[in-house]
């Protein structure tokens, strides 16, 4: 083959690959960046829900791992890519709500992205080491804003983690002084609340599921408009008169910004029956999480938006800036 | 022992022997190659399990865990070139035993240490599980912060003779992990305003760096004069002397593993330091470490393979990772639906007893894999420099390319290596500063968490009787170590006023 009819069999398929991205999508891979390593809690969620779209889409669907930065190197690079649909990102809170609210990243997490839907959208359990004198939320909020309270720590898996923001919108709200205690993760921050070092922690339900199955915690409320299924009997924040503590984590499907609407759409729909798969909700329930996908990818992108702002107000509070 | 006969039935099954002989030829592989590893590897290969039956994923992962672990005191030894922070230690006599014409020897002795320290792992696994998980919980801390500082205190000895360097040293490597975004308020340190800075270094670029571009370059310079590496039988068995050198090192070594492998937070890096710096402490000839002692690598080779056996007590018990590539394992079983924690064991009884029945067939397996490799790898060094030089550079490219898939980490492994140089130029040993940067980060994260728990009162980290006991240690150690040459002095004086019975003089 000569130089020429090579160069001009790339352009063709150049062209050819760019119409058909509209036309028959997806007509090879599709890869999901997740901006964590391997492993963690974004990856097993985007994992799960990747089988899933490569059964529906009947191409195959890749996760790849790009960590770094609290996910906003995976997420920058999401934003900056071709918008053909290939390439993908599963944006969490943290990358699209709350890492943009406490300093300067390489993306807009409004502007520069497209919203496909949520895949899993995890409350925050308030959870006490057993020795902890409170049975229920009340018992709780009497016992930290007494002196007592002064005494006791909260742990989180880091400075603007869910579980600190958390731990310290608690104290607002009841007008406690809990101490955060920060770990290098989620993980690492049950080994003192276990032991009784650390007293509280508020984090999403997959954090503690095995511990709350074992006792070495206490279920006390969940921070949701309803409970979960996963735990009927553990009641809601407003149930037991705290309100206004209503919060958790999202984690969901999006690509770059300007994504062709009937790629949008193929991937909304694929997404749509997330929870109608058997086995996506029992490795889901495995995990302590529930598939709750979007009612429309402007739904979802109404979602994030709305979780920009009311983060941008919880954040503005001087406990989260030094 | 039904237990031991569930956990064997399962083991044996074709499909987890073949996940285990797998995992650990994988291991190997990926332990020998510089810088990939045993984290990397298994982020890579963690997306293959997903499609097999949960115990056969995770014995094939455990199995590149502590495969990596046999394979990573290779390259430290031939080539100055670790992988992980535990195999750096190997570093220090192992390769100096390889300029000797020893390197046989050399990764024979590793081999047999392995094996005996990940055995004895295995034991402590098996019998206390229970009993350890109380202990791992026990630990906070006040009890860490002890225990770090301790480790600290008798490591500052390694590296150069003069102690001095070595201060130095380690407070460079403190201060080079300060890098990054500050746990407990989330400012940037150092961080230049660029994304890839805000975890901080990795240790592989940082490591491999030092070690092993430092000494390309220096070989260069030197034009390359190297020990012929003899690769008949003979000269690989450790001599008679070697044997009843290394005996109580390995034991000692494996204890060490077995006391730090289940402390999340440690791990087998933290054995190895404290298992050389015992070592170099107890012999009679501590001048003579760092130039080709068998006991300084029998011990550390034996305590990180018992601490990456041990380490999962806490991960399976607890559901509480003690190092990241741990957490990595809880990540795998979860997806499959299986929660570690104290209930795996009843609730998952084939699995775990599958598990830790699959690490003795893993560690047989390994010995009998790695005994015929020594003379592959020992042929290896007599490869000319021009042609075995540049591969490696290759390589530790890769290595360090493969950690989050960024150039940043590339750059940053050269510039380590000319620092590497440059330190070892003017006489500085860089294991020390590689020590610092790892002990570092441990020892101001429970440090500023033991003040917060105090609510400011330094009694706090004297508050238990362990950390008390263990903060005295650190007292006498380091008394001991600004009066010893003043003794030793006084001592050498006495003996000189001895008359010479022999009647030499």
């Amino acid at each position: 083959m000569t130089m020429k009819s090579l160069t001009l069999g790339i352009a063709v398929g150049a062209v050819l690959t760019a119409t058909s991205a509209l036309a028959d999508y997806p007509e090879r891979a599709v890869t999901i960046i997740v901006p964590f390593s391997a492993g963690g809690n974004t990856d097993s969620i985007a994992r799960i829900a990747a089988e899933h779209l490569s059964d529906e889409l009947g191409r195959p669907v890749v996760v790849e791992n790009r960590g770094g930065g609290g996910g906003t190197i995976g997420s920058a690079m999401v934003a900056k890519a071709d918008a053909d649909g290939y390439t993908l990102l599963f944006g969490t809170t943290g990358t699209h709500n709350v890492n943009p609210r406490l300093r300067e990243v390489d993306y807009d997490p409004i502007a520069d992205f497209t919203p496909i839907s949520a895949g899993v959208v995890s409350s925050v359990l308030i959870v006490a080491n057993p020795e902890v004198q409170a049975d229920t939320l009340a018992d709780l909020m009497t016992l930290t804003a007494s002196d007592a309270g002064a005494a006791m720590n909260f742990s989180s898996g880091g400075v603007g983690t869910v579980a600190h923001v958390a731990g310290e919108l608690y104290n607002q709200k009841t007008g406690s002084h809990l101490l955060h205690i920060p770990y290098g993760g989620a993980g690492e921050a049950m080994n003192d609340l276990v032991a009784g070092r650390v007293q509280l922690n508020m984090n999403n339900v997959p954090a503690f599921l095995s511990h709350i199955e074992s006792g070495a915690v206490k279920p006390l409320a969940i921070a949701a408009e309803k409970r979960s299924k996963l735990l009927p009997d553990v009641p809601t924040t407003a149930e037991q008169g705290l309100n206004g503590f209503v919060m958790g984590s999202w984690y969901g499907l999006m690509g770059p910004k300007g994504l062709p609407e009937n790629v949008v759409q193929i991937l909304f729909d694929a997404m749509a029956t997330l929870d109608e798969d058997a086995t996506v909700v029992e490795r889901y329930k495995a995990l302590g999480l529930e598939a709750a996908p979007s009612e429309s990818p402007a739904a979802f992108a109404d979602f994030i938006a709305a979780g920009y702002v009311w983060w941008g107000e919880t954040l503005d509070n001087p406990v989260f800036k030094e | 022992m039904e237990n031991i006969i569930l956990g064997l039935s399962t083991a044996l099954l074709p499909m987890n022997l073949l996940a285990c002989l797998g995992g650990v030829i994988l291991g190997t592989a990926i332990g020998v190659i510089p810088g990939i590893g045993a984290m990397a590897a298994i982020a890579l290969i963690l997306p293959l399990t997903f499609s097999l039956d949960p115990t056969t994923g995770i014995v094939m992962l455990a199995g590149v865990y502590y495969g990596a672990e046999y394979g990573g005191s290779t390259a430290s030894i031939l080539l100055n070139l670790p992988g992980t922070p535990s195999n750096a230690i190997t570093c220090l006599d192992g390769y100096p035993m390889a300029q000797q014409g020893r390197a046989g020897v050399a990764l024979f002795i590793t081999t047999i240490a392995s094996f005996v320290g990940g055995s004895i792992g295995i034991v402590v696994l098996t019998l206390l599980t229970p009993v350890i998980v109380d202990v791992a919980v026990a630990f906070g801390p006040a009890e860490y912060f002890a225990l770090i500082l301790l480790c600290f205190v008798a490591v500052s000895a390694i590296g150069a003779l003069d102690v001095r360097k070595n201060i130095a040293m380690i407070l460079i490597g403190g201060l080079v992990s300060t890098v990054g975004i500050d746990l407990y308020d989330g400012s940037y340190r150092y961080t230049f305003g660029r994304d890839e800075l805000i975890d901080g270094l990795s240790l592989v670029p940082v490591a491999m760096g030092l070690f092993g571009l430092s000494e390309i370059i220096l070989s260069v310079r030197n034009g390359g004069t190297r020990a012929k590496q003899s690769i008949t039988l003979r000269s690989m068995l450790p001599t008679r002397e070697d044997w009843r050198r290394m005996g109580l090192p390995m034991l000692r070594g494996a204890g060490f593993g077995c006391i730090f492998g289940p402390l999340p937070g440690t791990g087998p890096s933290v054995a190895a330091l404290t298992s050389y710096a015992t070592e170099r402490r107890v012999s009679k000839e501590p001048h003579e470490f760092g130039q080709g002692r068998v006991e300084g690598i029998a011990g550390p080779e034996a305590s990180n393979n018992a601490a990456v056996q041990t380490a999962f007590i806490p991960t399976l018990s607890l559901g509480i990772p003690g190092t990241p590539t741990m957490a990595i394992m809880i990540g795998a079983l979860m997806i499959h639906g299986v929660v570690p924690g104290p209930m795996l064991v009843q609730n998952e009884p084939a699995l775990f007893w599958g598990l830790v029945m699959s690490f003795w067939i893993g560690n047989l397996l390994l010995l009998v894999l790695n005994i015929p490799l020594i003379s592959v790898w020992v042929a290896l060094l007599n490869i000319p420099y021009r042609l075995l030089y540049p591969s490696i550079i290759v390589l530790i490219c890769i290595g360090s390319y493969s950690i989050s898939n960024s150039t940043f980490d590339v750059g940053l492994m050269l510039g380590f290596g000319v620092l590497g140089y440059v330190l070892r130029r003017q006489g500085f040993a860089p294991a020390p500063l590689l020590i610092g940067f790892v002990l570092t980060p441990m020892l101001e994260e429970n440090l500023r968490r033991g003040w917060l728990m105090g609510r400011g009162d330094p009694l706090y980290f004297a508050s238990s009787p362990m950390a008390a006991i263990v903060l005295l240690m650190c007292f006498a150690l380091g008394g001991l170590a600004l009066a010893g040459p003043a003794l030793r002095r006084r001592r050498a004086r006495r003996l000189n006023d001895i008359p010479n019975p022999g009647g030499h003089a």
